[in-house]
């Protein structure tokens, strides 16, 4: 019926799919185990995505779709900025900008007894680890690491919290260090703690230098690394008359 | 004696029952894949239907429209008005439909139906559009004075395929209205003459009454509407609500006297509509439009 | 005879189209869609714990808010939000995000004919900013029908308002995919020939409205590949960090 010739690409890996794509076809690729991340889903022997991004393959057999959006979607061992919404006698809950409030258990803190139960207000900012996420139940985070010990994890006191996306949390939590954060970091003296739910928080000993940090963070999403570089210095000199 | 024997029948209902809430699309496969419904019917079969005429004494036209258990009530008042001024010559319908909480157990008071609305629109953008009524029938007097039907429609008791069984009401209670017999009165506005009781006024209607012989209204293109279920391979026609809630894809054709669509209604659902689902959809409303013709005929209607 | 259309354009072709998402601020995703002189703007909250009453707890539920340029809502914005909500549900996948609620705020800018497919297209490009997961994205058109049984796509509201009966038909968009030509096809035509949606006003003939749809589903091809481009676009301008 049709008359174009039309060929379906062999691989789609690296480049940008929309919903509804099939990326692999498990029929081609038998005794194989591969790991799906973020944005596929399983439709018999099709893998097809969810989300429109760009769709990655790291090796051995891990695929996924990248993409950057304003709400997160929990994985284990994903360390996040969560803020307390409400204390109940065995839990409290937090937000962690998904679709269900997180649940932190009073005594996953280390050292962590009935005798000594943190007293978080409501509003108070916290660095945690999610712990497990099962679909339909409220995820589950921790002030603790995985053998126990703080680790950082915990309650984040000062400094000033902003919200960005998750591509721009990923960026900057990249290795090696993101341009932005290494220029900025020579000329100034400051703390950050990022979420990868698209929080990040700045502390510094005086405000002049946390709003620098902050706007040169929040203006540095769609620019490459010589333009970081560029932006930070200019950034600089405005400042230093 | 029996005891045994009625216990191991009591059981096995139980399961029946069980495994329907339990399972429902399950239940629902077994039986279309022996191309039967839980209530006997085959795949494109509606329901019995039945339609009464002139229930409401007060009203100027009704019907009660019953297809299976979905039951509405549908009445007309006429009443006067003047016409707007880009039309002078035609009337007017005001078409209304109403889910009352009688009608379902997911409708409680205050909280009207999500459905309501929606109904009402499609209603009478079919009714109009399908141009079963002349609306220049409805004027009286050119630019001053001209008919507005108020149409409303009740429905008793939702079992799926609410649409359908309310243009079957809406249409019955159209063929079924009498315009109510008007005069001029002498301050030129028109005033509505009771029945012909009166001796005095026998004069006045023989010289006066404007509309005398126009009575009821001609209906061409009647439109007849089935609404099917699209589930894997199967169409099922006429649904209930329980088959509704279960497999949510629906699709309502409506077709007219002159085998013209005049709507294709299909609104999301999991399953798509190829073109093969769309010529059966036809078909099945094809043979429901005879039927339904057949059986406002048998009332007389044209 | 070829239809004249007052703007010059074919019968099958359709308006300058433009879509940007990500505008608005507070939204989790927005984006505008205008297909000529129509534009709409469509925001996303979501997903937000919890469902309404009456919604199965085990499925993602979506509400959809119509908000009209002017004048009060009415039965036409609840019937537009039915069909919009069905639809989105229809794409949308519903078991990963059970028990939470997202909402879709459509606001009409400026209505010059086609305005129920504008709007689903915007949803669908605010759905897709938001990350929602879907199925396969909705690109919906309007065809219409004029007096000589010609099709004319997406009608300006003059051209709305000449012709005898108009349909809005809403496809699955035409993917890329690693599978061999052929594989997803039942009964003999590609699954993604299906109609998601499709609304009628006026009286057409069984063979125009077969003749309706295959000319929208011609120009899906044209609307999803405008979506690719516009998505990859923003994608290029955006990511050029490391």
């Amino acid at each position: 019926m049709s008359t174009e010739v039309s060929t379906s690409p062999t691989s789609l890996i690296g480049q940008t799919v929309v919903p509804g794509d099939v990326v692999l076809d498990l029929s081609n690729m038998t005794n194989q185990t591969i790991k799906l991340g973020s944005g596929l889903r399983q439709d018999n022997d099709a893998i097809s995505a969810m989300r429109a991004g760009k769709f990655r393959f790291s090796k051995p057999n891990k695929y996924w779709v990248e993409s950057s959006h304003k709400r997160y979607i929990p994985r284990p061992e994903d360390t996040v900025l969560g803020i307390v919404v409400d204390s109940k006698s065995d839990n409290f809950w937090v937000d962690i900008k998904g679709p269900q409030l997180a649940l932190l258990p009073v005594l996953a803190f280390e050292g962590g007894t009935r005798r000594n139960i943190p007293k978080f207000e409501v509003g108070t900012l916290l660095y945690v680890r999610v712990v497990k996420t099962n679909t339909g139940m409220n995820p589950e985070v921790s002030c603790t690491d995985a053998s126990g010990k703080a680790a950082g994890f915990g309650p984040l006191k000062d400094g000033f919290m902003f919200e960005t996306s998750t591509g721009l949390s990923r960026m900057l939590l990249s290795s090696p260090t993101c341009p932005v954060l290494e220029a900025l970091g020579k000329k100034l003296s400051f703390e950050t703690a990022f979420g990868l739910n698209g929080r990040v928080w700045v502390h510094a000993a005086s405000p002049r230098v946390v709003i620098i940090v902050a706007n040169a963070l929040m203006n540095s999403e769609t620019l490459s690394g010589t333009q970081q570089r560029i932006m930070v210095e200019k950034l600089l000199e405005k400042i230093s008359e | 004696m029996g005891l045994p024997d009625s216990s191991q029948v009591l059981s096995t209902e139980m399961e029946v029952d069980a495994f329907r809430r339990i399972f429902p699309l399950r239940f629902f496969e077994r039986h279309l894949s022996e191309s039967l419904r839980p209530d006997a019917r085959p795949l494109g079969k509606a329901r019995d239907t039945i339609v009464n005429l002139g229930l409401v004494s007060t009203a100027d036209g009704s019907a009660l429209a019953k297809i299976g258990s979905t039951t509405m009530l549908a009445a007309i008042r006429m009443e006067v008005m003047t016409p707007s001024a880009d039309s002078p010559d035609e009337g007017s319908i005001a078409l209304e439909f109403h889910m009352p909480p009688i009608c379902s157990p997911t409708v409680r008071p205050g909280r009207p139906a999500d459905a309501a609305p929606v109904i009402s629109k499609r209603l009478s953008d079919t009714i109009l559009s399908s141009g079963m009524i002349d609306l220049k029938e409805l004027c009286l007097v050119s630019g001053k004075a001209a008919w507005m039907g108020y149409l409303d429609i009740y429905c008793l008791d939702a079992d799926g395929a609410l649409f359908d069984a309310a243009l079957l009401a809406a249409v019955a209670a159209f063929s079924n209205l009498q315009i109510p017999v008007v005069a001029l009165n002498d301050n030129g506005r028109i005033v509505a003459i009771t029945g012909g009781k009166d001796q005095d006024n026998a004069s006045i209607i023989e010289k006066k009454a404007v509309n005398k012989e126009k009575r009821k209204l001609t209906l061409n293109n009647i439109p007849f509407s089935l609404t099917c279920i699209l589930h894997k391979n199967y169409i099922l026609a006429d649904p209930t609500t329980e088959e509704e809630t279960i497999m949510d894809t629906l699709v309502t054709v409506v077709l007219d006297s002159s085998d013209h669509m005049v709507s294709f209604y299909k609104s999301g659902g999991t399953v798509l509509a190829s073109s093969s689902a769309i010529k059966s959809c036809v078909e099945l409303a094809r043979t429901r439009a005879k039927e339904l013709k057949q059986i406002l005929g048998e009332m007389d209607i044209d | 005879m070829e239809v004249d259309r007052e703007d010059g354009r074919t019968p099958n072709q359709l308006r300058p189209l433009a879509c940007s998402r990500n505008i608005l601020h507070r939204p989790h995703g927005s984006a505008s869609w205008s297909q000529g002189d129509t534009k709409v703007l469509a925001a996303v909250y979501g997903p937000k714990a919890g469902t309404k009453k009456n919604e199965n707890a085990e499925k993602a539920c979506f509400e959809v808010i119509w908000k009209p340029k002017t004048g009060q809502i009415g039965k036409v914005e609840k019937e537009y939000e039915m069909i919009l909500k069905r639809t989105i549900q229809s794409i949308c996948v519903l078991t990963v995000n059970p028990n939470t609620t997202t909402s879709v705020i459509i606001q009409v800018v400026h209505d010059d004919g086609s305005l129920l497919p504008c709007a689903i297209n915007a949803a669908c490009a605010a759905l897709v900013d938001a990350g929602i997961p879907m199925k396969h994205l909705a690109v919906a058109i309007c065809c219409c029908l004029a007096d000589n049984g010609y099709v004319v796509l997406d009608p300006n509201k003059l051209e709305e308002k000449k012709m005898t009966a108009l349909a809005y038909l809403v496809f699955p968009n035409t993917t890329l995919s690693v599978l061999p030509e052929g594989s997803s096809v039942a009964e003999g035509e590609p699954v993604e020939h299906g109609i998601i949606t499709s609304v009628t006003h006026g009286v057409m003939s069984v063979d125009d409205y077969f003749l309706c749809v295959e000319n929208g589903r011609a120009a899906t091809a044209s609307l999803s590949a405008f979506f690719r481009k516009n998505f990859q676009q923003s994608q290029r301008d955006s990511s050029k960090a490391g």
